[in-house]
């Protein structure tokens, strides 16, 4: 009864934790631990306020460098992306799903609301399972 | 033990639930809405209405936020334009409302304001609306007035899409509007357009009928790149039916044609420096018929009145601010070139003399912001406004306004405005009439004092606000029957007013405002006092707005006019993410407030009609 009643207390303060974080922060790290088989890989993110973020939750492994990292949490079009096709791309500008061929969801703005997309051909070209959370996002294609 | 299982139990249930990723998305969505970043808390007793507000409200045209509004009422004028006056005040007072769209304060030379035409305007460009009263912020440094309306367009970063809307109504009347927004670069642009044929229910006069109906065109574009610059045009023109007219026999194809453009540029320096100038051109067009006739100015009978004009505005505008840990100090200085010309003024005999044509305004102001502690904020501001125009010498006026706001408490915050200010004369007292009267050049401002106090509690779900006034006015504008004109009176006017607003969030979806409001004032020409009640309900997928606004009956020359019921209902359905249908019911009691168009007659005409309106929407 002990063990559950800390797994509980435990649980209750890592949900508290969260909720002290930025709002934005707590979308992408609830959007990365809903991506089934991508919780331990490396992710790097260009924008540094994520990055930042990311290092102070443990369950993800954030590397510094970006030839390190498996998944990238991209805000900006970089041509070198497009020579790192294995990579798992997530991008914060919708216009980026189209240019990087290999990204797999978006969290972007559009019609005056945050929004959360998945690509679902791309999902299974890169092998990549969602949670039942990040299921009702999933899209055939983009719009 | 077992009690303190449970509740962790219930803790970690509670808590996952906030984490839910929709909920979050929302929480996401409501933390960053832009009126949060854009209102000003020392500027005036302010309403907002956020985006989510306006979208379920299904608020498609300004007049639809306005008759919403504390302490004022909607009216119609005989030639069946809406018009916003002070509760309690008829449809000749001309109250000095003043109106941004973004940085851009739309002056009019023919009206005493431009609500007249934008009242109609539609809200599809518009992001979010904030309402300042009580004395706003002199800082605003628009002309004097008792009122501001800002409307904020969409940001270009947010929108990234382009949507088009449809919607038909019962009366046969339909509305097409189109926007496209996003990112070039480091440019965002936004461009809008909407065409609409406006259709409402008719009346018969005098076996006359009266038709109300209208055409509206508006463009809207911005261009900009944050704190660089922005560049805004923006353009109306309203064909409209004239209803009753000047008298009471109206003939058919009354017309009075509208239009506003103007064209803003303004340029962001470092170091909080902001430099604006713009142009705007007023036209106006009336061709008006009546088979008796009507009594003119100079007591002759016409059948007719054709008028053609044409008015130019040119404006610069230069600000700075200057920003410490205690004092944000804001220095401007603005210059207004007022232009009038009468193409064309046309009766039967008599015309009047139209002399005032070029008014040049040259304005000074500076305001204080100082932070004592954290709990307590003064502003101090003080604004010399020097006027000249081709017929008086050059007028100079003072106005000054001292703001105190204190939190009391983590939940109580406190507001007392005192304000010393005027009200110049407008241009259809001074420089251009109806033919029923004459215009006045000699007119001169008249002082104003007002203070004004605001408590608000707000704590978890529950906002509690309550607000009290007293304004006096010294030697207001009046009309003479007599003279046929707008002349400065002696007598002062004082009245006083009270609201009381309460909000309850029950959860992000759903909420509630009941907002009463009174004037105390001798002579009520309009509704004196009224009542708001909203609420904003999701169930599943539908949004689902409800709205009843109350205003109370007066006696105006001895006719009773009843009390009014507004009830209007909104329906939002999202049938896919690109697609939008909604339903609208406006004044479905059919019960609203009426407003006496015709004495002789008791014609009543309400400014909402019963109507039905039904909406599409895409986003591509």
């Amino acid at each position: 009864m002990k063990i559950i009643l800390s797994i509980l207390l435990f649980a209750s303060l890592l949900f508290a934790n969260n909720h002290n974080n930025s709002l934005k922060i707590q979308i992408l790290e609830n959007i990365c631990s809903g991506i089934k088989n991508i919780k331990a890989m490396p992710i790097y993110s260009d924008d540094i306020e994520i990055q930042k973020a990311f290092k102070n939750v443990h369950r993800f492994n954030v590397v510094e460098n970006f030839n390190d990292a498996k998944l990238i949490i991209l805000s900006k079009n970089v041509d070198k992306i497009k020579k790192f096709p294995k990579k798992h791309i997530f991008v914060l500008n919708y216009d980026l799903l189209e240019t990087i061929p290999n990204s797999f969801g978006a969290f972007f703005w559009k019609k005056g609301r945050p929004n959360i997309v998945f690509i679902k051909p791309r999902l299974k070209e890169q092998l990549l399972k969602l949670s039942s959370e990040l299921e009702p996002y999933i899209e055939e294609k983009i719009w | 033990m077992k009690l303190l299982s449970l509740l962790s139990i219930l803790s970690v249930v509670v808590l996952a639930q906030e984490v839910n990723l929709d909920n979050l998305l929302k929480k996401y969505q409501n933390s960053e809405s832009l009126y949060k970043k854009t209102q000003q808390e020392n500027a005036g007793f302010l309403i907002s209405y956020s985006r989510e507000d306006l979208e379920q409200m299904q608020a498609y045209k300004l007049k639809d936020i306005l008759k919403t509004v504390r302490m004022f009422n909607l009216l119609m004028s005989p030639i069946g334009s809406t018009t916003i006056e002070k509760a309690s005040t008829n449809n000749n007072n001309m109250n000095q409302i003043k109106l941004f769209i973004d940085d851009f304060e739309v002056t009019s030379l023919m009206q005493s304001n431009p609500i007249e035409l934008y009242i109609d305007m539609n809200l599809y460009f518009v992001d979010h609306i904030e309402i300042y009263q009580g004395g706003s912020s002199i800082a605003f440094g628009n002309e004097p007035g008792n009122m501001v309306i800002r409307l904020y367009s969409k940001n270009p970063c947010r929108e990234n899409s382009s949507s088009i809307e449809a919607s038909i109504n019962s009366y046969g009347g339909n509305i097409v509007k189109f926007i496209d927004a996003g990112k070039i670069g480091k440019y965002e642009y936004l461009g809008y357009a909407n065409i609409e044929n406006t259709k409402d229910k008719k009346y018969t006069l005098n076996n006359k009928n009266l038709s109300k109906d209208f055409n509206n065109y508006q463009t809207h574009f911005k261009f900009e790149e944050k704190n660089n610059f922005q560049l805004e045009f923006d353009s109306i023109f309203n064909k409209s039916d004239a209803f009753k007219g000047i008298a009471n026999h109206p003939l058919n194809n009354n017309e009075i044609q509208r239009q506003y453009a103007y064209l803003s540029f303004t340029k962001y320096f470092k170091n909080d420096l902001k430099l604006s100038f713009s142009l705007s051109r007023e036209y106006k067009k009336a061709d008006i018929k009546d088979e008796i006739g009507f009594i003119t100015a100079n007591n002759e009978n016409s059948k007719m009145f054709y008028t053609n004009t044409n008015s130019k505005i040119y404006k610069a505008k230069i600000e700075k601010k200057y920003i410490n840990d205690k004092n944000n100090i804001l220095i401007g200085t603005q210059f207004i070139k007022k232009e009038l010309n009468i193409k064309d003024y046309k009766l039967d005999h008599f015309v009047p003399a139209f002399d005032l044509t070029k008014l040049n305004i040259y304005m000074f102001y500076v305001e204080e912001l100082y932070n004592f502690n954290k709990d307590n904020l003064i502003s101090l501001s003080a604004k010399i406004d020097i006027y000249k125009d081709n017929v008086n010498k050059s007028d100079t006026q003072y106005s000054s306004r001292l703001a105190y706001i204190r939190m009391i408490s983590d939940n109580l915050k406190s507001k007392i405005f005192l304000i010393r200010r005027y009200l110049y004369p407008n241009g259809m007292q001074t420089s251009f009439s109806m033919p029923t009267y004459k215009p006045n050049p000699k007119l001169k401002s008249f002082p104003l004092e007002n203070i004004a106090g605001e408590l608000e509690y707000n704590k978890d779900k529950k906002r509690f606000v309550f607000g009290l006034a007293n304004m006096d006015i010294f030697g207001p504008i009046i009309f003479d029957k007599v003279n046929k004109m707008y002349v400065n009176s002696n007598t002062n006017i004082s009245y006083q007013r009270v609201y009381l607003r309460t909000e309850y969030k029950f959860d992000i979806d759903n909420k509630a405002v009941i907002e009463y409001f009174k004037m105390y004032k001798s002579k009520y020409m309009s509704s004196g006092s009224g009542l708001l009640v909203q609420s904003f309900n999701k169930i599943g997928k539908f949004d689902i707005y409800n709205e009843l606004t109350f205003r109370d009956g007066y006696d105006i020359n001895n006719i009773k006019i009843d009390s009014g019921y507004d009830w209007t209902m909104g329906i939002t359905y999202p049938i896919d993410k690109k697609t939008t249908l909604k339903f609208k019911g406006e004044n479905l009691l059919d019960s609203s407030i009426e407003v006496l168009i015709d004495p002789a007659t008791l014609l009543e005409v309400p400014v909402y009609e019963r109507k039905f309106i039904m909406t599409m929407e895409y986003t591509f």
